[in-house]
C-alpha cells in the first residue's frame, strides 16, 4: 500500500507517437478521462504509449492539463478564478490553425471534454461572420457541389440576409 | 443522418478540412455558431451541407432563438396566436418536416409579423413623431406574437430602422421580456444604434390652486437609447409605460433627428 505522500509524488511517463517522453504529476494525467481509466485499472508501469499524438502537440496537451489540475487550487486564492481561468485559456488556444487541429484531435482522443470544448469554440470563433467562400479557403474545404446544387442553395439562403 | 465520407487516404493532415472530420466534432462546432454562419457553412461541401442540415442542430438554433416555445407549458397569447401555437405545439413533439424547415417558416412568420407592426407604426406617426397610445399598443402586438429578444434584435434594432422602431424593440425588451438592462444596451450597442438621439415631450393638467388653474404643463427629455436602456432616464421610461392616464395628458415620442429640423 502505497502512502499518500509517495502517490502524490507519482509520475507517470506519456509517450508520444515520435517516441518523445513527458514526465507528468498524477493530477495533470487525470484530466485525461482515457489516462484516467488506465490509471484506475492500474496499468501506468512504464510509459504509456499515444499512438496518435505526436510531441508538439502532447506539449502543448499538457501545458493545459497542469494548468487546469491546479485551477482547483487556485480557485480559492482568488476572488475571480473563472475570469482568471478564462483568459488564460483565450490565449492558450489562440494558436495556428493546424496547431489547433492536432489539439482537438488530441483532446478527443484523450477525451479531455473541456480542452475539446475550448478548442471547437476556436474553430466555430474562426468560422464566425466568413462568407462562403472565406470559409471554403480557411479550412481548405473542397467545393463539390454540382452547378444544380450550388444553384439550389443561392435559391436557399437569401431569407437569412434580407 | 448520413455519416461523414470516410476519410481520404493521406488527407488527414490537411488543417481542418472537413472530410477528416469526425462528425460528432463537427456538431460540436456548429454548436457555437450563430444561424447565418451556420448557414453559410452548411453552404461549403456536401458534408458540412449534409452536417448543418441535421435536426439537432436546428432543434438548438431554434430554442436558443425561442427559448417559450421549447419550454412547452408557457402560457400563449390569446389573441390571433390560437391557431399558430397548436401547430407550434404539435411541431415541438413531432417535426415531420424537420426542424430546419420549421425554424425557416417560424421566421418567416415573425419577419411578417413584425413588419405588420412596423407598418402599423409608420402610418401612426408623422414626421418621426408617435403618440404614445400607438406606441404602447405596437409593444402589445410584438408581446401577443412572442417575439424574441433575438427577433428583436434582428428586426427592430437594426439600422435600417428608425428610432422610434429601435426605442420600440428596447422598451419590449425590458418591459415585457424582462431582459438585463446591461443586455439590452449590449444589444444596441452591437447594432449601431446606441448613440441614436430620441426625444419624448409630456404634457400634464395644470393643478388646482386656491380656486385657479395654474397652467399645463410641459416637459421634455431628450436622451440616446443607450442611456435609456441603463436606466439612466428612469423617470422618461416610467412615463412611457404608464402612457397617456389620470393628469398625464399626453406624450409625445419624436426622433431627435426630426425635432431639430
Amino acid at each position: 500500500m502505497m502512502s499518500l505522500a509517495a502517490q502524490k509524488e507519482k509520475k507517470i511517463v506519456l509517450r508520444s507517437s515520435d517516441g518523445e517522453e513527458f514526465e507528468v504529476e498524477v493530477a495533470t494525467a487525470r484530466q485525461s478521462k482515457m489516462i484516467s481509466n488506465m490509471i484506475n485499472d492500474g496499468c501506468v508501469e512504464g510509459s504509456i504509449p499515444l499512438f496518435n499524438v505526436d510531441a508538439r502537440t502532447l506539449a502543448k496537451v499538457i501545458e493545459y492539463c497542469r494548468r487546469h489540475a491546479g485551477a482547483t487550487r487556485i480557485l480559492d486564492e482568488y476572488d475571480n478564478p473563472n475570469e482568471e481561468i478564462k483568459s488564460w485559456d483565450a490565449t492558450y488556444i489562440d494558436v495556428h490553425q493546424t496547431i489547433l487541429y492536432d489539439i482537438l484531435q488530441a483532446a478527443d482522443y484523450l477525451e479531455i471534454k473541456d480542452l475539446l470544448d475550448l478548442a471547437c469554440e476556436q474553430v466555430a470563433n474562426i468560422i464566425r461572420g466568413k462568407h462562403v467562400e472565406e470559409i471554403r479557403n480557411t479550412f481548405n474545404i473542397k467545393n463539390d457541389f454540382t452547378v444544380e446544387e450550388e444553384k439550389e442553395i443561392r435559391k436557399q439562403h437569401p431569407w437569412l440576409f434580407e | 443522418m448520413e455519416a461523414a465520407p470516410v476519410p481520404k487516404p493521406g488527407n488527414s493532415r490537411s488543417g481542418l478540412s472537413s472530410n477528416s472530420l469526425p462528425v460528432d466534432l463537427a456538431l460540436n462546432i456548429v454548436s457555437y455558431l450563430e444561424v447565418t454562419d451556420v448557414c453559410s457553412l452548411g453552404s461549403c461541401s456536401q458534408f458540412w451541407r449534409c452536417l448543418c442540415a441535421s435536426d439537432c442542430v436546428w432543434i438548438a438554433l431554434y430554442k436558443r432563438r425561442w427559448p417559450a416555445l421549447g419550454a412547452g407549458s408557457q402560457p400563449r397569447a390569446i389573441e390571433g396566436g390560437g391557431e399558430e401555437c397548436s401547430g407550434d405545439a404539435k411541431a415541438l413533439s413531432s417535426p415531420a418536416q424537420g426542424w430546419r424547415v420549421l425554424y425557416i417558416n417560424k421566421h418567416r412568420k415573425m419577419a411578417s409579423a413584425v413588419t405588420t407592426v412596423i407598418k402599423f407604426v409608420e402610418q401612426s406617426s408623422l414626421n418621426e413623431s408617435l403618440e404614445v397610445g400607438y406606441y404602447l399598443k405596437a409593444i402589445a402586438d410584438l408581446g401577443s406574437m412572442e417575439l424574441g429578444f433575438e427577433d428583436v434584435q434582428l428586426f427592430l434594432f437594426a439600422r435600417k430602422q428608425n428610432v422610434l422602431l429601435n426605442l420600440i424593440g428596447l422598451h419590449y425588451s425590458i418591459f415585457w421580456l424582462a431582459v438585463p438592462p446591461k443586455d439590452v444596451a449590449e444589444a444596441l450597442h452591437r447594432c449601431k444604434v446606441s448613440d441614436r438621439q430620441v426625444c419624448v415631450s409630456w404634457f400634464k393638467l395644470g393643478r388646482w390652486f386656491y380656486g385657479f388653474r395654474l397652467p399645463d404643463e410641459h416637459r421634455s427629455r431628450k436622451f440616446s437609447l443607450g442611456d435609456l436602456a441603463m436606466a439612466k432616464e428612469e423617470e422618461v421610461l416610467a412615463v412611457l409605460n404608464r402612457g397617456a392616464v389620470h393628469e398625464v395628458l399626453r406624450v409625445q415620442i419624436k426622433s431627435s433627428a426630426a425635432s431639430t429640423t
